[in-house]
């Protein structure tokens, strides 16, 4: 797994964090972590990345990106076959060439009868779908058994609606 | 004429042949120089910038042999060695190139004193004291040095008044008389020379740069300034090397790419692989990918200059890889072997192109502190395995290189906190979960760094936060400050 961000984003948002990784059950050691001087570099990294199709998932951050680069990478990882993980702020709404579009938000996480967090919890929205119908789930990852699953339908989506100001938009080609 | 002072008073250091005509010595005071002849032209001597060309023709020099050495300070930096063993036959024997040396330095107006001899002393001793330029056999060295003067010998200043007092004029007189004199009398400089000079003993030269494992070297008809075009001649004299490596069992680690310009500049271009390689197309690819990052900052651009007349492509580390028989062995082992190699690769592709420090791993270091429990190390080579995680100490996705402070209301100053405001936003804590407390590492930096209570923090959004507080109320601080230091998914 390649995850290719410029170093502002690392900046903003803080760099991937190993332990923090291995507590989603996720290994850090299959990671590397490309660092580029600006979006430009970020781009051609990831379209590098995806022609050798070498990494199992490429993934990055750019903030600009318009409809022509991603129509590029569109084009990279749907003849490597390997799926591009775009994350984007969840302001931005410029057309993009990307087979899906998800709205990530955060929600309240599921609590044991201490108050300590179980299952984390997000709120998903496939927001646009080639061949497919768009819809809301809510998604939850039980920290014991390292397992992302949809939560119990009795989860009220209304209570995370307001999550959507940090939400990422994702946008998975390939 | 160029002067330089010499325990204060200025004095000539060198002096051209229109000023030597005029009797002007080396050596003497300026004041002198000036009595001597009208009209002189004097010249602050630079040894720095002596140097600095002298280092650069020494790089130009290695179109001819990658073994090239200055002179060193006690022999007069003011020469190069060239070990042509090997090399001369490339320009068709020893007369050939040094024509070719002649007539290319003469095209940069440096008169030059050649000679060539089966060691190193010999060749300094005729190249400065024979008029002619000589090429010496091996074997001759002691006729052909005895009739030179003591100075031809590489000797200290002192050693050098000595013997003018003794009446040595002619190497031949020292090399004539028995030597248990001269090594009671002398340092060993005196009899190490003479020994260097006649090849009884080795001469070891220090060489600008490494010599390399593997080299090759092509001369073109029509200088090139297209970046392709040196891109294609360096695949070109790749494909020439690797049946080498392949006999040798071997692959390249690093290489050289040597660029001569036609007005005598050198431009090199090193290349670190994560894995030996022997692919060609490889190594093509990464030089195009170094010579395009160069294009971009305006630093070091590919200045070609009027075109570059010669590239040399060298390896100056090997290491052994494994055969691998691709066709015979089927099923996964090959194919993880070519992934393998493959993300090497792509890994040496990024970091050509983005910078050393662009292309990282993770790695687990033993430490309590977050920013300090891993670091960053370069991608090439195997991924360190992790150990395991402790479910009751949460750590965030993102952590942030520098905790970044927040403003925080709690009800009690030991307590969790209830509002904070991080980035111009405010955020109302719906649940904290903690506090872990960590203590600094005394141990490292000595100070006492205060301790740290860091909480996992949801707001009303369901936003996960890592806040701490910095400082235990009462016992470390009066007023304890918060930051953040990273965000959970």
């Amino acid at each position: 797994m390649l995850f290719i961000a410029p170093s502002h984003a690392f900046a903003e948002h803080g760099r991937p964090h190993g332990h923090g990784l291995q507590c989603l059950g996720l290994d850090p050691a299959r990671l590397i972590l490309v660092e580029t001087k600006n979006e430009k570099q970020a781009l051609w990294a990831m379209e590098e990345a995806l022609r050798s199709a070498v990494p199992a998932a490429v993934g990055g951050a750019v903030a600009k990106l318009d409809l022509k680069a991603s129509q590029r990478l569109q084009l990279a990882a749907g003849e490597a076959g390997l799926p591009l993980l775009l994350l984007r702020p969840a302001t931005i709404e410029h057309a993009s060439a990307a087979a899906t579009r998800w709205r990530i938000g955060a929600a309240e996480a599921a609590r044991d009868r201490f108050g300590l967090i179980e299952r984390t919890r997000w709120n998903v929205r496939l927001e646009r779908c080639r061949n497919g119908r768009p819809g809301d789930w809510l998604v939850e990852f039980d920290h014991a058994a390292y397992r992302f699953s949809l939560a119990a339908a009795l989860a009220d989506p209304a209570l995370s609606r307001g999550a959507d100001a940090r939400s990422k938009r994702l946008r998975r080609a390939g | 004429m160029l002067c330089a002072d010499v325990s204060g008073t200025p004095r000539v250091s060198a002096a051209n042949a229109a000023a030597a005509a005029d009797g002007i010595r080396i050596g003497e005071a300026l004041a002198d120089a000036r009595a001597k002849t009208e009209n002189l032209q004097v010249r602050a001597a630079d040894p720095a910038a002596d140097d600095a060309a002298l280092q650069r023709l020494a790089l130009w020099a290695t179109r001819y042999t990658p073994a090239v050495a200055t002179c060193d300070e006690k022999s007069g930096a003011d020469g190069l060695f060239l070990d042509i063993a090997g090399a001369a036959h490339l320009f068709g024997g020893e007369q050939k190139l040094l024509a070719d040396l002649t007539a290319r330095l003469a095209r940069f107006d440096l008169p030059a004193r050649l000679a060539v001899a089966a060691t190193a002393g010999a060749a300094w001793a005729l190249a400065r004291f024979q008029h002619a330029t000589t090429i010496l056999a091996a074997g001759q060295e002691c006729a052909a040095l005895a009739a030179l003067p003591i100075e031809a010998l590489r000797l200290s200043a002192e050693t050098r008044a000595t013997l003018r007092r003794l009446g040595f004029r002619r190497v031949g007189a020292l090399i004539d008389n028995p030597r248990a004199p001269f090594a009671a009398r002398f340092e060993r400089e005196l009899l190490r020379r003479i020994d260097q000079a006649l090849g009884r003993t080795a001469e070891p030269l220090t060489f600008i740069l490494p010599p390399p494992v593997y080299h090759s070297l092509r001369y073109l008809m029509e200088p090139v300034a297209a970046q392709e075009a040196v891109v294609a001649i360096a695949q070109r004299l790749m494909r020439d090397i690797v049946h080498a490596l392949t006999r040798d069992g071997v692959g390249a680690r690093t290489l050289r790419l040597a660029l001569y310009r036609v007005d005598g500049g050198t431009r090199t271009i090193d290349i670190a692989l994560s894995r030996p390689t022997r692919s060609v197309p490889h190594v093509a690819r990464l030089i195009a990918l170094k010579l395009e990052r160069g294009g971009e900052t305006s630093a070091e651009t590919l200045d070609a200059g009027f075109g570059f007349e010669a590239v040399g492509l060298a390896i100056t580390a090997t290491e052994r890889v494994d055969e691998t028989q691709a066709e015979l062995v089927d099923g996964g082992d090959a194919l993880g072997e070519r992934v393998e190699e493959r993300c090497a690769e792509l890994i040496d592709g990024l970091t050509q192109r983005l910078g050393p420090r662009s292309v990282q791993r993770l790695a687990p270091v033993e430490s309590h502190l977050p920013e300090r429990a891993e670091m960053a190390r370069a991608a090439g080579g195997e991924g360190v395995a992790w150990p395991m995680p402790d479910a009751t100490r949460p750590r965030p996705l993102l952590l942030f290189a520098r905790a970044e402070p927040a403003d925080v209301m709690a009800q009690v100053p030991e307590g969790p906190p209830r509002r904070f405001r991080w980035r111009g936003v405010l955020h109302a804590v719906a649940k904290a979960q903690g506090p872990e407390r960590i203590a600094a590492e005394w141990w490292r930096n000595g100070t006492e760094a205060p301790t740290r209570d860091y909480y996992l923090v949801e707001d009303d959004a369901g936003r996960r936060f890592w806040l701490f507080r910095e400082g235990l109320f009462a016992r470390e601080t009066a007023a304890p400050r918060w930051f953040v230091h990273g965000l959970f998914a």
